[in-house]
């Protein structure tokens, strides 16, 4: 029997008010994958990826995570078993650094200690020095810092899936290509499956195991990023060219 | 007799600051969860502040006036003047927790939904900590505006402050009606500095 795939999507549709946001998508994503969702703003790329951890429910079809449909799964397991970070941070203007950090396992009724060391280890793993930042809040860091205290509090209770919504749009071209490389650095070091929703097609080509190309709505093509260059999809051609990254 | 006018001014005071805080007290019990129930119920919004907003253009003599035949919460007296007040307060109040909760950032909202947290844990964690520093505005408004309107429960016999006003109109007395107006200002003014204190020492972020 085949081992389930860590996320699947299964004829996956999404409607709102009778409008079609996505349209029979169909998708495996095996365990230990980055596969980057590209595509336009409006192409439908989130909407799939919150499906994910069930912040949505599809209109029709399944998504599978770990073989489950999420319609089957504690919404509260599902959504904590899911790092997520989006491009807005999203951190808790009122909470220090640490209780941003430590609010999953907050949550999750850790004691205190191993939150705390937790916490400490985390800071360090993105590159912040606990000392000089847990105190702090966070409108005292800068976008990119900010944005690496998004990613320690998506992985603070150990989720098997990190899901990226355009996380470093906001960012500036230099601290975007570092928080590019902290990425390449942590999937490499964890072996997390993830899912990197984005515009942009140099990220999606640096990034990616396997990049979904999207069009509005539609899965038009899935490849690696080798294959992408020499690919004959018009669309996709499009996207490549526009970025400059066309063979 | 010096000592005597000194004595009323003292416990005049003193009965209209608990007239207010009475009905502030009574107006942010109902007032903040139903801001709260209103800024997930769309439905119900524009119900509720409309209510509000009908109460606030009621002008308050005539408002006391209005309760005054009502049986329970009508009558000459304290009770009656304290149920107008809190109608009064009720719309700062509400105003200020609906825009607070309504204020949060969508980012964070998304951020709090996808940890998995239940609604109990999304008000106590998330929406009131960040709605506070609109709730505290919303309660400050509604203290001082109360400290003035509260000058005229006298005119229904629920004493405070507006007596030494009513008398002094009556008897077109100047001093009596800045004995009952001075202290009602000066409360008036700490109230409102001491709120902006306690706000600075809530929201240190």
């Amino acid at each position: 029997m085949n081992a389930p795939a860590a996320i699947e999507f299964d004829h996956v549709k999404y409607a709102v008010n009778g409008r079609a946001i996505l349209h029979d998508v169909s998708l495996r994503i095996e365990p230990g994958e980055t596969v980057v969702f590209l595509g336009r703003s409006g192409a439908g790329k989130s909407t799939a990826m919150r499906m994910v951890n069930g912040l949505i429910q599809p209109s029709g079809g399944r998504v599978l995570v770990n073989g489950t449909p999420t319609s089957q799964h504690d919404l509260v397991r599902l959504k904590r078993s899911c790092g997520y970070v989006i491009q807005e941070i999203g951190l808790f203007p009122h909470l220090t650094i640490a209780q941003n950090i430590g609010l999953v396992p907050h949550l999750e009724g850790w004691p205190p200690a191993k939150i705390a060391a937790r916490t400490e280890e985390l800071l360090h793993q993105v590159g912040l020095d606990p000392a000089d930042y847990r105190q702090r809040r966070p409108r005292e860091l800068s976008g990119g810092q900010r944005q690496r205290v998004a990613i320690a509090r998506a992985l603070a209770a150990d989720p098997a899936i990190l899901l990226f919504d355009e996380p470093f749009g906001a960012l500036d071209p230099i601290t975007r290509v570092e928080m590019q490389r902290q990425f390449l650095q942590l999937s490499r070091d964890l072996h997390k499956t993830a899912l990197f929703v984005t515009h942009d097609v140099r990220e999606a080509l640096r990034l990616a195991s396997r990049v979904a190309v999207f069009d509005s709505g539609r899965l038009v093509l899935v490849a690696k990023p080798d294959e992408l260059r020499h690919t004959t999809d018009t669309m996709a051609r499009d996207l490549m060219a526009a970025a400059g990254e066309l063979d | 007799m010096r000592t005597d006018i000194a004595q009323q001014i003292f416990f005049l005071t003193w009965e209209h600051l608990e007239m207010v805080a009475l009905a502030v007290g009574m107006a942010i019990a109902i007032a903040v969860p139903a801001g709260i129930w209103i800024a997930h119920n769309s439905t119900m919004r524009p119900w509720v502040t409309g209510f509000a907003n009908i109460v606030q253009t009621v002008p308050s003599l005539a408002l006391f006036g209005f309760l005054i035949p009502l049986p329970f919460i009508g009558g000459i007296g304290t009770r009656t003047a304290v149920v107008a007040l809190v109608l009064y307060a009720l719309l700062p109040v509400l105003r200020g927790t609906l825009a607070g909760i309504q204020s949060i950032d969508a980012g964070v909202r998304d951020s709090a939904q996808a940890m998995g947290m239940n609604a109990w844990q999304l008000l106590t964690i998330v929406e009131l900590p960040l709605a506070a520093r609109n709730i505290l505005a919303g309660v400050r408004i509604a203290t001082v505006s109360t400290i003035g309107t509260a000058t005229i429960a006298a005119a229904i016999g629920a004493g405070g402050l507006g007596v030494f006003i009513f008398e002094g109109i009556a008897s077109v007395d100047t001093t009596q009606i800045l004995a009952g107006a001075i202290p009602a200002a000066l409360l008036a003014l700490i109230a409102d500095g001491l709120l902006g204190l306690a706000e600075r020492r809530i929201i240190t972020w």
